[in-house]
């Protein structure tokens, strides 16, 4: 199965290799927890002829998200714009959220993407009027995003109780969550993750706070972690 | 991505025009595939399931039928063995783009080419551009394009 790696070697070795191609996924966790930086760095990791489509919606200006970018060092300025390209779907959200799949086609039609990325995607759902129109826009978002050869990356400032409530769960292939843990090593984060698309299962890694690298992660942790039940480390790394 | 008819490629002026019968029954997929084989240069018409295809076929000659195995009232296989099996339609190239990993089975039912779900653009219209050279080369040298 092909696999998108995330630009973070130790994320890939609890991956499995990377997040499976074709999935959605979603990528969880309160504000600070690095979901951002995690996205960002899999994006430039993944640049090719086919580009990365990130989306912004009302979580972040993207002045604000360009200026930050350019601070770490996996950023490739030359790449922005090109194969990796920023669209804004607030006017969207904010008027027609209904219409987000439509807004979406035509996206996919002009860029022809490879990743998609939404950011922040939990606030598409805080915008739609009443759950039964969030149903049908996700299913609909769903239903083309499976009809294209495209990876998507669904990012939220959602926390574990949301999970069983909210229906962008039960639509997603995946999900990652990261968590702050100010109790070891200064600000730590943890990435946890489920999936039906064969990634691990419930398992865990811990970088460091962001930095100017992107989400650092500690190997020894790592490995030490990979040895659970369940897990598949790569032998070579 | 795999196709079994053979491949000498072929530039995308030469499949202006071509015309091609898509049979499919979502519709996003439908409109993706409008899209992106219309801005490669190709007439497209769709049926919406397989007895249609079929009556389609026969009456439109299309270039090439791209078919989903999963469609209502006659499957896509079936779509193809009845029109590799009709004098008037049998020398209409079938590729099969499927849901199913059915390779064999899209062989078997005498596809000339198959691919695999999720719809990639690039794929899907290098596929047919190769697909339909012999066609193109023959109606050129007749004078049709």
């Amino acid at each position: 199965m092909e696999r998108i790696s995330t630009g973070n070697a130790q994320a890939d070795l609890i991956l499995d290799g990377g997040f499976s191609a074709h999935s959605i996924s979603i990528v969880m966790g309160q504000p600070g927890s690095g979901k951002t930086v995690f996205s960002k760095q899999l994006a430039f990791a993944n640049l090719g002829a086919r580009p990365v489509l990130y989306l912004t919606t009302l979580s972040e200006p993207l002045p604000k998200v360009l200026t930050y970018l350019q601070e770490f060092d996996f950023t490739d300025v030359n790449a922005i714009g090109s194969q990796i390209v920023y669209e804004s779907v607030a006017d969207t959200v904010t008027t027609e959220p209904q219409k987000l799949p439509e807004r979406l086609t035509e996206l996919v039609k002009q860029y022809r993407p490879r990743i998609i990325v939404f950011d922040s995607f939990k606030a598409v759902g805080d915008l739609m009027p009443d759950l039964p129109t969030w149903r049908k826009v996700l299913y609909d978002l769903a239903a083309i995003l499976s009809a294209y050869d495209a990876t998507t990356f669904w990012i939220g400032e959602y926390i574990a109780d949301m999970v069983p409530r909210l229906p962008e769960f039960a639509v997603a292939d995946g999900i990652i969550e990261l968590t702050r843990d100010s109790t070891a090593r200064g600000t730590t984060a943890t990435c946890t993750s489920s999936s039906s698309a064969a990634v691990s299962s419930s398992t865990a890694f811990a970088p460091s706070a962001s930095d100017a690298t992107g989400c650092r992660s500690f190997l020894d942790s790592c490995r030490r972690r990979s040895s659970a039940p369940g897990m598949r480390p790569r032998t070579n790394d | 991505m795999t196709t079994t008819a053979a491949y000498r490629g072929i530039g995308p002026a030469a499949t202006m025009r071509a015309l091609i019968l898509v049979v499919e029954r979502d519709p996003h997929v439908k409109s993706l595939e409008r899209y992106f084989l219309e801005d490669a240069g190709f007439t497209v018409e769709f049926a919406d399931d397989g007895h249609q295809a079929i009556e389609l076929a026969r009456r439109l000659q299309p270039a090439i039928v791209i078919t989903e195995i999963l469609v209502p009232n006659c499957d896509g296989l079936t779509v193809c063995r009845t029109l590799k099996q009709d004098d008037a339609t049998r020398h209409i190239i079938v590729l099969v783009l499927s849901i199913l990993a059915a390779e064999d089975r899209a062989r078997e039912a005498g596809a000339d080419g198959y691919l695999r779900k999720p719809l990639n653009d690039n794929v899907l219209v290098e596929s047919v551009r190769k697909l339909l050279h012999p066609i193109i080369a023959e109606r050129r040298s007749h004078g049709a394009y």
